[in-house]
């Protein structure tokens, strides 16, 4: 799929962005697939700039004909991640991403891990669907692949 | 008219007969014949490994242009200058990037001190006196390249590097290679020995080729991702490097010769001649190289013997001496395509010779070690013999592919640990050294026959 919207935010001391309202304890990573009100509802975003990003761009997104699919993960405070594929498949959505080092002026250390969090706005709603995933790879070294990437560093 | 009217198939139904269950001697460790390996001979492990350890002989020197301390030393000291241009403990904000940089930078100065100590120490001078020359310059130019990736890295992380200087020197080295070209015409003294020479020299010129193609191009902002300009530096230093190596082997090569001949048409002439026999040769064993793994032209089956083995090895060095020739034509380097011509020539003459042997029921299973250690005897006395043909420069490149089943043969014995599978692969690989190693003198012949107007009128 290429008509995505997406955003990316960073929180650099390494706390969750956001949390659902089943979550025990506040761990980052996780995955949520959002096609309605009470989805929206089930995310408590953390008060924090980047944070604030995150949820401005699920707020304007129109539920009823669109979707929301919300990832957050850990990753190497010097190092970005760049989307580069979106899939619908016919019972959900699958996303692809690579990791790349971050420019060598960027200060950051090599023992730290941020929080990563992805919003990627769908032009359906995906109501009926159920099966959500997310592959990894290590380098992104096929160039000009990503469609989208980090653009700028955070709060 | 058949497609190969000189063959006619033999029906020996006599197999070499193969001593079932031979029982593993008393003491040895024997290798275990697998389960459902319920036939043919069993081995002794301990001296089939004994076998594989005496090796292979290593390759002589052949190359007819002696390469001089000055000239790997002149690669040591570049690299040396580049080295000391990076900090000895680099320091970037990206910490993950300043890591990298300093364990490259401990890596190359380790392989610099370690190459310099070899130089200084009179043992390890003696070792590098036996790797042929062209490897030691190989490896200093390796040296040298590795250095420049480390400055080129440093200074794309540090902004330091200009991507407007990168494509200059990629400009430079383009019209270096350019004169360098210009001024060749294949000059040398005995025609097998120029070809040598010059093949290695178009070796090196398309080297310093690829390095000066402007891509990929240098990112407008260096920082973003250092190590890919770490890398465009490293191949323009490495194709700098390679340049002025042909050059100086050039020169020297010349330097020894009285009056030295041009032989650039004599070259091309031979490579379409070779092209054209070796063409011809195909055609005739075509049901054999266009054959399927299960499509074998062969009378019995090949299942579980040498013989597929060595089949299947025979045609792969064919099939890879017609891809280094057509590339080689490709790119017009002529005299890299003589020699792939006079290969594909010695291949085809050897799965000849393979397919008669097949065809007399050959290459079933080695009754016992004894019959292995024959096979490497036989191989390493085939590859002397090929080695032997003068210009030994020229045979030498010839042979590599016998040396290389040589190698592979021994290394198979003594890491042979499934049984009679392994000592079958074994045994082909030694079996196919041979058969190749008889055939060069023929190839070798030929191509020096086209070289050489003289010997062809005559």
């Amino acid at each position: 799929m290429s008509d995505v919207e997406v955003t990316f935010a960073r929180d650099r001391k390494g706390r969750s962005l956001f949390e659902l309202d089943d979550d025990e304890e506040d761990r980052v990573g996780g995955l949520h697939f959002m096609t309605g009100e009470e989805d929206r509802d089930r995310v408590s975003f953390r008060s924090s700039d980047p944070a604030g990003e995150l949820r401005a761009f699920v707020n304007e997104t129109d539920l009823e004909s669109e979707s929301v699919y919300l990832l957050e993960r850990s990753v190497g405070a010097c190092y970005e991640v760049r989307l580069t594929g979106v899939y619908r498949e016919s019972d959900g959505v699958d996303a692809d991403f690579c990791r790349a080092l971050r420019p060598a002026d960027v200060a950051c250390s090599r023992d730290d891990e941020d929080a990563l969090a992805v919003a990627i706005r769908l032009p359906f709603d995906g109501e009926d669907f159920n099966s959500f995933g997310s592959r990894w790879g290590s380098d992104c070294d096929r160039p000009g692949t990503a469609i989208a990437r980090e653009g700028g560093d955070d709060g | 008219m058949t497609d190969r009217p000189r063959r006619v198939r033999s029906r020996r139904s006599v197999l070499a007969a193969c001593g079932a269950g031979m029982a593993a001697l008393a003491g040895c460790s024997a290798v275990g014949i697998r389960p459902g390996d319920d036939e043919g001979p069993e081995y002794d492990a301990g001296r089939l490994a004994a076998i594989g350890r005496e090796g292979a002989p290593s390759r002589p020197d052949a190359f007819p242009v002696t390469v001089t301390g000055e000239m790997t030393e002149r690669h040591s000291e570049r690299a040396r200058e580049l080295l000391d241009a990076v900090p000895e403990r680099p320091e970037v904000p990206n910490g993950v990037v300043t890591r990298r940089l300093r364990d490259h930078r401990e890596e190359v100065a380790e392989a610099l001190d370690e190459s310099g100590t070899e130089d200084d120490d009179p043992q390890a001078g003696t070792h590098a006196d036996e790797e042929p020359g062209l490897e030691r310059l190989s490896e200093a130019r390796h040296h040298r390249a590795d250095a420049a990736e480390l400055l080129g890295a440093y200074r794309g992380a540090t902004s330091e590097l200009d991507p407007d200087r990168v494509a200059e020197r990629r400009e430079t080295l383009r019209s270096d290679r350019r004169s360098f070209e210009s001024g060749r015409d294949y000059r040398g003294g005995e025609p097998g020995v120029a070809l040598v020479v010059h093949a290695e020299l178009e070796g090196y010129s398309d080297r310093a080729r690829r390095s000066a193609e402007a891509w990929p191009p240098v990112p407008d902002d260096p920082a973003t991702e250092p190590f890919k300009v770490g890398e465009i530096v490293r191949g323009l230093e490495a194709g700098r490097a390679a340049l002025s190596d042909a050059r100086r082997l050039r020169d020297r090569y010349l330097d020894g010769i009285d009056d030295p001949q041009p032989f650039r048409s004599a070259i091309t002439v031979t490579a379409h001649r070779l092209d054209r026999r070796a063409s011809f040769r195909w055609r005739g064993l075509h049901e054999y190289l266009d054959a399927g793994p299960d499509d074998l032209p062969f009378d019995r089956s090949l299942d579980g013997t040498p013989a597929i083995h060595l089949f299947a090895r025979a045609k792969r060095t064919v099939d890879s001496a017609d891809r280094a020739a057509e590339e080689a034509m490709q790119a017009g380097n002529q005299a890299n395509a003589v020699l792939a011509g006079a290969r594909r020539i010695a291949g085809l003459r050897a799965l000849e010779s393979v397919i008669d042997a097949i065809e007399e029921g050959k290459y079933d299973s080695p009754d016992d070690a004894d019959r292995v250690a024959a096979a490497r005897a036989d191989a390493v006395d085939a590859i002397e013999t090929a080695r032997g043909t003068s210009p030994v420069a020229l045979s030498d490149e010839l042979a590599f592919p016998a040396h290389d089943a040589l190698r592979l043969g021994v290394r198979r014995l003594e890491e042979a640990r499934n049984g009679r599978h392994d000592v079958n692969r074994a045994f082909a690989s030694l079996a196919y050294a041979r058969l190749y190693a008889g055939a060069v003198p023929e190839a070798l012949a030929t191509a020096i026959r086209y070289l050489d107007p003289n010997a062809d009128a005559a």
